[in-house]
């Protein structure tokens, strides 16, 4: 599971478990991955394997019960809250299957968010934003509402505002799991582009045609990676 | 005159205390409920956010700009209405029997925009701790997956 490169994030023996009324569910057990810079990872399996626990740990937006976690060198664990979420802003990038934009922004103000919360310049922000915008091709779309835009256009707008701030590692989790075949094609030729231009990419996906063009493919089952 | 201020009017101040108590109460719950249920309706966008790395703090702020946003608009509103039906409940209270021709009970005092400011800031800021505190702790994973599932 060792890719050529600098590793971004580096688990090892990750286990998360929750507690129950009936006892602890393991919902991920003893997994070990490692994500290089430029790398591009599936992670596949059945409903309820692990997949999203592993994707939120490996976003350090939970922590695991068990096991190290190393982002660009730095312990997670040993991060505070705050410094969690600084590196979510500036180094991870999430996509999520159901969007989340923010249904009062326009494109553009929901791309321009992220870049404001980490403190960008105005003119600096004006230049990323309308950059995302063309790379997306969403140009002419940027003055419209979620509401306005197609699923396949939010998530373009999406995949843009997880772009904002330059991060090193996208994080997609099911990016294609509410588009229909032709728009998920034309969102996973993104996530190619994205590759192509530098970013490592994990993405969670049921979608073999997603997880075809990745070039590493982890299958997951109970919790465990089953293939490497 | 005078004694009509002693008696009538303790116990019309008396009252409209009671009101202004309970009115502020009324509006208490309210800002507190429409929050808590805007937060509820938005817990998805609101664990996203985090996960994009918004912080905690961030997402305090925008409950609390939220909150202060609905009492100022409401206060502002409250203003000239509650001047209308002030002149109106004069004109009604003055119609008694025995009420002093020169006597208003309603008689506007600067201070009571600055009070009723006050109470106001305070009352939006005491409402929107529950719905800020609900927003700020949210478990992000679980909400997400909470939100993907439902």
């Amino acid at each position: 599971m060792t890719g050529a490169g600098t590793p971004i994030i580096e688990g090892r023996g990750l286990t998360r478990s929750f507690a129950m009324p009936a006892g602890a569910v393991t919902a991920l057990g003893n997994v070990s991955i490692r994500v290089d810079a430029h790398d591009y990872v599936a992670i596949t399996g059945p409903s309820g394997c692990g997949k999203s626990t592993l994707l939120h740990i490996l976003g350090c937006v939970d922590q695991p019960s068990a096991g190290s976690l190393e982002f660009e060198g730095h312990d997670v664990r040993g991060l505070t809250e705050a410094e969690r979420s600084r590196i979510r802003l500036t180094r991870i990038g999430f996509v999520f299957q159901r969007f989340f934009l923010l249904p009062m922004l326009t494109a553009w103000e929901n791309i321009e968010l992220p870049q404001s919360e980490a403190g960008a310049t105005k003119a600096a922000r004006r230049a990323r934003t309308r950059e995302l915008l063309d790379y997306v091709g969403l140009v002419e779309r940027s003055d419209h509402r979620p509401s306005q835009l197609s699923g396949g256009e939010m998530q373009r707008v999406a995949i843009a505002r997880a772009l904002a701030n330059r991060p090193a590692l996208l994080l997609a989790d099911e990016p294609t799991g509410e588009l229909d075949e032709d728009t998920g094609a034309q969102i996973a030729g993104l996530f190619d582009r994205v590759h192509a231009d530098g970013t490592a990419i994990v993405v969670v996906t049921h979608n073999p045609a997603v997880a075809a063009r990745a070039g590493r493919h982890l299958a997951m089952k109970s919790g465990r990676v089953v293939t490497a | 005159m005078e004694q009509f201020n002693q008696n009538a009017f303790s116990y019309f101040r008396q009252i409209s205390t009671v009101l202004s108590s309970m009115t502020l109460a009324f509006a208490f719950l309210l800002i507190a409920t429409l929050l808590t249920m805007s937060v509820n309706q938005r817990l998805g966008e609101v664990a996203a956010l985090r996960a994009l790395g918004f912080p905690r703090r961030r997402i305090a702020a925008n409950l609390l700009w939220e909150s202060v946003l609905l009492v100022g608009v409401g206060g502002l509103a409250a203003l000239p209405v509650g001047g209308l039906l002030a002149i109106a409940l004069d004109r009604i209270l003055r119609q008694m029997p025995g009420v002093p021709v020169r006597l208003h009970f309603f008689v506007f005092e600067p201070r009571t925009i600055v009070l009723h400011a006050t109470l106001l800031s305070v009352t939006g800021v005491l409402a929107a701790l529950y719905p800020i505190w609900l927003a700020t702790r949210l478990p992000i994973a679980a909400t997400l997956r909470r939100e993907i599932l439902s």
